[in-house]
């Protein structure tokens, strides 16, 4: 690394497509990128300690971080053990960032790292302002939703949503595995695409419709979806599926074959059962290591300038041959979360507020699931808590014109995002 | 599971290539040569999933630059052999896995022992000098030893196999690969569909009679108002589709109906021998077995006689039917008549082979039974991977078989023209020649390095002149970059070209999934990968 930082490059940040700072290399450890990477100012946040996280640890380390977090609120269970490098068979069921912490802090001598055996909603705002740069190796749609609208709640902006303040500006790195395949991508919030502008990229996991669960089954996924969907709950009405449990993976397993056998349904196995109950995903070392050091020297080039920033998603396929692309997302001047905060929906007056979550906020254009919907004089609708959710609820059937006035902004809310991120919804009577 | 294979410990990995793949990896031995990050890290990728064996080749004892990007090296192993440490903690990942070492420089390996390479069923090759390189290029090429080629240098990187006749069963391509055959039914499959009297079924039944059924029926009317004709052009594709649609009660409600008419094309699409198929089974009936033909290649000729005798023109049925709306009794009816024709197709493979392994005087158990259904079921997507050999592409003039592949790829630029990955290539072979004529790396100390820049840019334009390509994007920046880089590997690359590396020699051990054929380029200057023909 010593090289790249000390000598000077015909292809420093300035001259690619994001050019988010001058490259100053130098001698000295006074040199801005030298300092940027190796000083006490440089602190990195790891989102997650899995497959992509141990791996981004490792790589950022051996780049020179010196002060890096971790979150993830997982233990380590048997079968992480083929790529999950840091964890050893003794170390089953402790708390993945700590054991990768003290694995890397002791491999790595003079590179501290910060545990947190937690979730990343656990934390505030101020938690996360203090970071250079946040990177993440996630499995889940919904923790990278939260995140994104997070750090693109901190960059300041003014009322036309320009950034005031371009040190607010928390360059998110995102990393994603599925067998073979996976990406790596550059968000710099209310700069470049974030991840709610693309949602669209993640497709939706496949469910089976429950008629074809119930009444014509065919696929063994169907008899497994039968024992878990409707068997266990009518079997055991008060107790929850533990997925973990092979007790109980056991009797879905069993009972899936019943079905299957009473259908003359072949190769419902348990291992297609646990893929199925728990939506298993295939994970090998080789990908993560691709992606998530992809995603580390991103993060190198975020903080010292020494090359072009990747704009913005560079896309991985191993599954025949080896084939990569790299594209520049598109901001959408709409997005909920990074764009303008406003959006007018013309509805007839006599629509209800269920109708109006259902249709405009809940679909595919927007995706909010679980929204809550505040009048500036009143709450029209709260998901939680219990009490208000109750004391809310019947407004859900209400017309629109009962609730709010033509011209009226509400404010949606829903806890894929984080706090600060909120739509305003001018509702405009058609 | 068999084999003593910790089935929840692989749980994930199992799911890609299965125990057969398992299986593969865990009997394979691996040779790494040079124990620096680009190699510990493509071998760490290979002992956590299981590899049965490695062994490291490196004769360099741990140094102090060894500490700043090698993972699998700490500060107490200073002056000890490199190979020595590395294997010992790389052996710590994994307890399943054997591994041992060999301090040994290569190059004398080469030139001594040159027969010990073709003792593994594959050869990674990291971080090694272009001299010595070639001349292990050629022996692999020689005995068949698959060959992977991982180069990291500064911000750039590369993985280059090198194949011979590596023969694929389970090359699992994404595409749908299910083959319905309604146009060309077998006795069976036209009996089942045309015993289904549509009009008599109840709106529940209609609504639940599969798209096979529905489509064969729609293709039998129209052949017998057409005199026998499958629709050919255009309009008439389109003619056919809309008669699916009108044999809907409901077409909004009838789910099979819909399908049946996105799929339409299936109705009239004849099945045929896949091109590359043909040019393996022609090659295969050009050569005559020998006692120690491989199973693929024994298997290969009885493949061409099916094709030619029960076939009748046609390779084995794959069996396999996609989900489709239907009751529970049609789409099993249905799947257990497509299962039933594969079986007897895998049987009359299965003789065939039998009739050749006697022929050569080896049992017939030789080929177990599964593996002919494997193969069977398999015969549209075979493979049989032969790359360029490094060889030719090093060649020093317009023969080398990398002066297509590089001109074709500076026609298909990066977004910033300079940094398609092929400049990046060009540019780390002009640091070679320079490596080669003075024996060590441009910019490898400070005091050269404007000379450097100007004699590697000469490098650079005297290779494309050579190769017979124009310039392009190429210029002096890139000539820049790589003397500032000074031969550094900096240990994200090396974690990049180690990841691809080490995918790619699962794919070969196990023999599935299509390998890469033949380089891959990671630009880490702008994140952009670049896959070309060498
Ligand atoms: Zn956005």
């Amino acid at each position: 690394m010593d090289r790249l930082l000390l000598r000077s490059s015909p292809f420093g940040a300035e001259t690619g497509a994001l050019p988010i700072g001058e490259f100053e290399p130098g001698e000295e450890a006074s040199a801005r990128a030298w300092d940027a990477l190796m000083g006490e100012d440089c602190k990195i946040l790891v989102i997650g300690a899995g497959g992509l996280g141990c791996e981004l640890l490792k790589d950022l380390a051996l780049s020179g971080c010196r002060d890096i977090t971790v979150i993830d609120v997982d233990t380590i269970d048997l079968s992480n053990l083929n790529r999950q490098f840091l964890f050893r068979m003794k170390d089953v069921g402790r708390p993945k960032a700590v054991v990768a912490a003290e694995f890397i802090e002791k491999r790595v001598p003079g590179c501290k790292v910060a545990a947190h055996h937690a979730k990343i909603q656990d934390f505030d705002g101020e938690f996360y302002s203090q970071f250079s740069v946040v990177v993440s190796g996630l499995d889940n749609v919904e923790a990278r939703r939260w995140m994104n609208s997070m750090l693109c709640s901190l960059a300041e902006i003014d009322d036309d949503g320009n950034v005031i303040d371009p040190d607010t500006i928390i360059p998110f790195v995102d990393g994603g595995t599925e067998g073979f395949k996976g990406h790596a991508r550059v968000i710099l919030p209310r700069h470049t695409s974030c991840f709610e502008c693309s949602l669209d990229l993640f497709p939706p996991q496949r469910v089976f419709p429950m008629c074809t669960i119930a009444d014509t089954p065919r696929l063994p996924e169907h008899c497994i979806s039968y024992a878990h969907l409707l068997q266990w709950p009518q079997a055991f009405p008060d107790k929850k599926l533990d997925k973990d449990d092979p007790e109980h993976m056991k009797w879905i397993h069993e009972r899936a074959q019943e079905r299957a056998e009473q259908h003359q349904i072949p190769d419902v196995t348990y291992m297609l059962t646990v893929g199925v109950v728990k939506n298993v995903i295939p994970a090998v070392a080789s990908t993560n290591a691709v992606v998530s050091a992809a995603c580390a020297l991103e993060v190198v080039k975020l903080v010292t300038y020494a090359g072009h920033v990747l704009n913005t998603y560079l896309m991985y396929n191993g599954v025949t041959g080896v084939y990569g692309s790299t594209m520049a997302l598109e901001r959408r001047a709409d997005c909920v979360v990074c764009g303008a905060p406003r959006r007018t929906f013309r509805v007839p007056a006599a629509t209800t507020l269920r109708a109006f979550i259902a249709d405009h906020l809940g679909g595919a254009a927007l995706k909010i699931r679980k929204p809550s919907v505040t009048h500036p004089s009143r709450v029209l609708f709260m998901q939680a808590p219990p009490a208000l959710r109750a004391q809310t609820e019947p407004n859900l059937d209400l017309p629109l014109s009962e609730l709010c006035a033509d011209g009226d902004e509400l404010t949606v809310t829903d806890p894929a995002w984080g706090q600060g991120t909120a739509l305003g919804a001018v509702i405009k009577f058609s | 599971m068999a084999d003593g294979m910790d089935s929840n410990k692989y749980d994930r990995q199992l799911r890609l290539w299965g125990a057969n793949g398992q299986r593969a990896l865990m009997t394979s031995h691996i040779l790494l040569i040079t124990a620096g990050p680009t190699g510990t890290e493509t071998l760490k990728n290979l002992v956590l999933p299981g590899v049965g064996r490695f062994t490291i080749m490196d004769a360099a004892k741990v140094q102090e630059r060894d500490l700043g990007n090698n993972f699998f090296v700490t500060e107490e192993h200073l002056g000890r052999p490199r190979a020595e440490v590395t294997c010992e903690l790389l052996l710590e990942l994994n307890p399943d896995v054997n591994g041992d070492f060999r301090v040994a420089d290569v190059a004398s390996v080469i030139e001594e022992e040159p027969q010990y390479f073709s003792t593994f069923n594959l050869v990674i090759a990291t971080q090694l000098a272009a001299g010595p390189l070639a001349k292990l290029a050629e022996i692999c090429w020689d005995s068949h030893t698959p060959l992977l080629v991982c180069r990291s240098y500064g911000l750039i990187c590369y993985v280059r196999t090198q194949l011979r006749d590596h023969c694929i069963v389970e090359s699992k391509p994404e595409s749908d690969q299910s083959e319905l055959r309604i146009a060309a039914p077998w006795p069976e499959l036209e009996a089942h569909c045309s015993a289904v009297d549509l009009a008599k079924l109840d709106s529940k039944e209609h609504s639940h009679t599969p798209y096979v059924v529905l489509m064969f029926q729609a293709i039998a009317a129209w052949k017998a108002q057409h005199g026998g004709q499958l629709p050919a052009s255009f309009e008439e594709k389109r003619k056919f589709q809309q008669t699916i649609k009108d044999m809907a009660r409901d077409f909004d409600n009838e789910i099979n109906f819909q399908e049946a008419s996105e799929h339409y094309y299936k109705a009239y699409t004849l099945p045929c021998v896949p091109e590359e198929i043909q040019a393996l089974l022609a090659e295969a009936q050009a050569h005559d077995l020998t006692p120690q033909s491989s199973s693929f290649r024994v298997l290969l000729r009885a493949l061409a006689d099916f094709v030619a005798q029960e076939g009748g023109g046609l390779l084995p049925l794959p069996g396999d039917i996609p989900d489709m709306t239907s009751d529970t009794d049609s789409f099993v009816a249905l799947q257990a008549l497509y299962k039933a024709k594969a079986a007897r197709d895998a049987a009359a493979l299965a003789t065939h082979a039998a009739r050749h392994l006697a022929a050569l005087g080896r049992p017939a158990s030789t080929i177990a039974p599964d593996d002919v259904a494997l193969f069977a079921k398999n015969a549209h997507c075979l493979l049989s991977v032969t790359t360029s050999a490094l060889k030719q592409e090093l060649a020093a003039d317009a023969s080398s078989s990398a002066a297509e592949g590089v001109a074709e790829a500076m026609e298909d630029p990066a977004e910033l023209p300079a940094q398609t990955p092929i400049c990046w290539y060009l540019a780390l072979r002009a640091a070679d020649r320079f490596q080669a004529k003075r024996g060590r790396w441009p910019g490898e100390t400070a005091a050269t390095i404007a000379l450097d820049n100007q004699a590697v840019w000469a490098e650079l334009q005297a290779l494309v002149k050579e190769l017979g390509v124009g310039k392009g994007p190429l210029g002096l920046a890139h000539a820049r970059e790589v003397v500032r880089a000074g031969a550094s590997e900096v240990h994200c690359v090396a974690s990049v070209v180690g990841g691809i590396a080490s995918q790619e020699a699962v794919k070969v051990v196990t023999r599935q999934y299509a390998p890469l054929d033949n380089t891959a380029v990671y630009n880490g200057v702008a994140g952009v990968l670049g896959v070309y023909k060498l």
